[in-house]
Order: C-alpha cells, then sequence, then structure tokens
C-alpha cells in the first residue's frame, strides 16, 4: 500500500486512472449514441439482421466476463505474494482477451465477407466505430497485461506494487462494462434490425401513403 | 493458486468464495439475457428491450462495485467515475432528442429511400432469403389450397410461388388473395389470372404480371382499388431472384 502523502488522501495513480475511466465514459458514451441516432436509418444493406450473429457473440462475451474474474484473482494473488498465482491469473487474463479479440477478428471478416465495410451504409460506419475503438481499448489492455505479467515473471510484483496490478484491472473491468453496454444494444437488441424494405412485413402502418 | 486467502490483509475486499459467486452471477444474468431473445417472436421486439437494459445496467453495476472495489473504496472515486458516466448519459440522450431518435416515426427518411438488400452470392456465407416451400394444396397459414389449380408450369411452381407470396416476397402483406391473404394496401389479386389480361391491350397477363412485380412503377392500373400509384416500388422486389419472380407469376396466374 502507497504511503505517499497526498492532498485529497488518495493515490494519485489510483485517482488518475479513475478519471481517465470517467472521461472516457464520455468517449464511449458518444460513439454509443451516434450508433443509437442512426439506427435503423440505413438505406442500404445489409442490415443487423443479414449478419449479427448473437451466439457467436454470446460466447464471446462469456470469454470476456471470465477474463475479469481472472483480473481480479491476479489482484487477490498480488496482495498476498502469491507469486505463481499471479503470473498464472495474469497471463490467464490477457490470454482471455486474446481470445476475445480472435472473436471480433472473426466477425469483422465474416461480415466484410458479406459486403459490410466501414463506408458500406450507417449502420457498418456506426458499428465498426463504436467496436472497433472497443477492441482498441482491449488490445491495449491485453499489452498492459502481458507487460505485468513479464513483471511478475522478474518477481517485481506482489503486496508492495500491488497497485501497479489493481490500477490495470481498472482498466480491464473497465472495457468489460463496455462491451456489456455494447453487446446489449448493438446484439441483443440492434442486432434483429430489418431493413426498410423488410419493415413492411412488420409494420405495413409504415407505408407512406402519398397525398 | 486458486486457493481461498484465509491470510487477505484486507477485509474490506471480497473473498474468493465472494469472486466466485459473483462471476456466477454475471454468468446467469448473460444466459438469461441470451435465452429473453431465443423465442422468434421476442427477437426485434420491444418488448425485450427494457428487460434488457435493466439486466445489464446490473451487470454494469456488478462489475463496478465489486470487480473494481467501488462499493468498498474512496467516495471520491466513485463521485468522479459517476460524474462522467452520469455527464456521458446525459449527453447522450441530448443528442438522440436532438436527432429525433425518440419520435414515433424515426425512420421515415430510410423507409422512403431505402434500396433493398440483394444478400451477395459470392460471400458463401448463411442464408438470407428462406423460400417456404409448402406441400402443394397446403397454404402456411393452414387454410385450404383449392383455389389453386394445375397450370402450365406444374403446382410444385405454383406453391413455390405462393409460399413467395405469403413469405419472402412479402406481397400478402398489402394484397388480398381470398382464402390465402388479406391485405387491404394495394390491389386485390383474387382474380388476376384473368383480370391481367385486360389491364393494358395487347399485354398477356403473364407480362403484365410479370411487369408488374419488377417494375411496378412502369404501369398502374386504374378504376381498381387500392391502385394507389408509388405505394409499391421495384425496390420491394429488387431482393426476388428471377426464379423466384417466375413462381411467383406462375402461383399469381392461377388466381383465375
Amino acid at each position: 500500500v502507497d504511503h505517499t502523502y497526498t492532498t485529497t488522501g488518495l493515490n494519485h495513480r489510483k485517482l488518475l486512472m479513475w478519471t481517465f475511466l470517467s472521461s472516457d465514459c464520455l468517449f464511449f458514451g458518444a460513439l454509443i449514441a451516434t450508433y443509437m441516432v442512426y439506427r435503423g436509418q440505413s438505406i442500404v444493406g445489409p442490415y443487423p439482421v443479414n449478419i449479427i450473429d448473437v451466439p457467436v457473440t454470446t460466447i464471446s462475451t462469456f470469454v470476456l466476463l471470465c477474463s475479469s474474474f481472472a483480473m481480479v484473482q491476479a489482484l487477490a494473488a498480488t496482495n498476498r505474494n502469491d507469486q505463481k498465482g499471479i503470473q498464472w491469473w495474469l497471463l490467464a487474463t490477457a490470454f482471455m482477451g486474446a481470445i476475445f479479440i480472435g472473436f471480433q477478428i472473426y466477425e469483422f471478416n465474416a461480415f466484410r465477407a458479406e459486403g459490410l465495410k466501414i463506408d458500406t451504409n450507417l449502420f457498418g460506419t456506426t458499428f465498426f466505430t463504436l467496436t472497433g475503438f472497443h477492441g482498441a481499448h482491449v488490445t491495449l489492455g491485453i499489452v498492459w497485461l502481458l507487460s505485468l505479467y513479464i513483471m511478475g515473471r522478474k518477481g517485481r510484483l506482489g503486496p508492495a506494487t500491488a497497485l501497479d496490478v489493481e490500477i490495470a484491472g481498472l482498466y480491464w473491468h473497465f472495457v468489460d462494462i463496455v462491451w456489456i453496454v455494447i453487446f446489449t444494444l448493438l446484439y441483443l437488441i440492434g442486432g434483429f434490425d430489418v431493413g426498410p424494405t423488410a419493415g413492411l412485413l412488420v409494420e405495413p402502418s409504415l407505408l407512406a401513403l402519398p397525398t | 493458486m486458486s486457493t481461498p486467502s484465509p491470510e487477505h490483509h484486507d477485509s474490506r475486499h471480497p473473498t474468493f468464495k465472494q469472486y466466485v459467486t459473483i462471476a456466477i452471477i454475471l454468468f446467469a444474468i448473460t444466459a438469461v439475457e441470451f435465452l429473453i431473445i431465443v423465442p422468434q417472436g421476442l427477437k426485434g421486439s420491444g418488448v425485450v428491450i427494457a428487460p434488457l437494459v435493466a439486466l445489464s445496467a446490473l451487470k454494469f453495476a456488478i462489475v463496478v462495485m465489486f470487480y473494481m472495489h467501488l462499493k468498498f473504496d474512496n467516495r471520491l472515486l466513485g463521485a468522479v467515475f459517476v460524474t462522467g458516466l452520469l455527464l456521458a448519459f446525459a449527453a447522450g440522450s441530448a443528442v438522440l432528442i436532438l436527432f429525433g431518435s425518440f419520435q414515433p416515426r424515426p425512420r421515415d427518411f430510410a423507409e422512403a429511400n431505402a434500396v433493398a438488400y440483394t444478400h451477395q452470392a459470392e460471400a458463401g456465407g448463411r442464408e438470407e432469403v428462406e423460400i417456404e416451400t409448402p406441400a402443394p394444396g397446403v397454404t402456411p397459414d393452414g387454410g385450404t389450397g383449392t383455389a389453386v389449380e394445375e397450370p402450365a408450369g406444374g403446382s410444385d411452381l405454383v406453391a413455390q410461388g405462393q409460399g413467395i407470396f405469403t413469405g419472402a416476397g412479402t406481397c400478402a402483406v398489402c394484397h388480398t388473395v381470398e382464402g390465402i391473404s388479406t391485405g387491404a394496401v394495394g390491389p386485390d389479386l383474387t382474380h388476376i389470372g384473368t383480370e391481367g389480361a385486360t389491364r393494358q391491350p395487347g399485354v398477356s397477363a403473364r407480362d403484365y404480371i410479370t411487369e408488374s412485380i419488377r417494375m411496378p412503377e412502369a404501369f398502374v392500373a386504374t378504376g381498381v382499388p387500392n391502385a394507389i400509384p408509388g405505394i409499391m416500388t421495384g425496390a420491394l422486389t429488387a431482393n426476388l431472384s428471377d426464379d423466384q419472380v417466375q413462381a411467383l407469376v406462375e402461383f399469381l396466374l392461377a388466381q383465375k
């Protein structure tokens, strides 16, 4: 535990990380709001229902949730100076993050093969920008975790440096909760959005009658 | 390595067992979220939005409070984070209101300008348009198929055409064929097999029906109820293949 005196009584690095995460809420909030504004506004396909694969993404969501559990264990191991545990759980967290990214690469490639690129329609633009930035966050987190793993191998992690692991953990969990929101809005709710023409199937009243 | 940690110094942090419990709860919530959208009728339905948002907010809160220790940590950290979270929520809501996303018909522009999506064959991916092929003489809605007569193309094609009429082609939404559909937006097609030949001088029923499917704008019948120009466009049928249109034409020709 860091006993350095600060005006807030809080460790500055930890306060900085929370401030950063707070601002990152605004960053992702803007991208999510943009997706929602343009939801259902694409006038050319593919539309979400044509390509979004909810079951596959549910699996990768489970993997990311698992990685958060592993991250918590890595911090617990650090606090009790369990060197083997530190390395094992850090590596497990990074590995599961990598699996998540693997799923995302698969998904992006599948979408591209089906004709959805970032400039195809509003759905493509907002989808790839939002999930792409989230993927970038995960990738950065993996690099961070692997650096910690190397520190761990050199025996430089333990109760005295637990804050190093804790701050990385805060970042990692944040990336997880952002995905919780994205998964719900873009997949569970928005993943079945049909194109406007197919919309006739559900709501004939949407037909604009010429006057 | 994964043993419980009785020697844990900070008693405010959850124990290993509690962490496992939290993980199981998060898993269970995710499983419930997935199961909610499994029933066909609930996919993309507005009914599921509220429970899904509530469940994901619950997961969000659990991760922040326990995995990120905010429940046990200094309140200033929580205040800093919640400030950003609320600001993001407020700004996002403002943007959605500004762009009219909460208004009753936010999709009007897209509805009016859309191009139907034709699945790319080279993708080799999943099937997009499922063609319903009911058994001959049986309509998908369980009604009687006795109106279907034996035309030149054979009853298989007629049955396939009927499947497209009520299914992928979405024709039945707007058009009535007695005993099969009740749509009232476009002209009644119950006797289109005979009437089709009388609409345009010198144009056979087959050619007339084909044109009316592919290029409905080209000629709009007059003196027919619900024949309103401009409602039906080629975009509505652009996702149908030539084979599908052919089956559809055979089905409609059989409606004497």
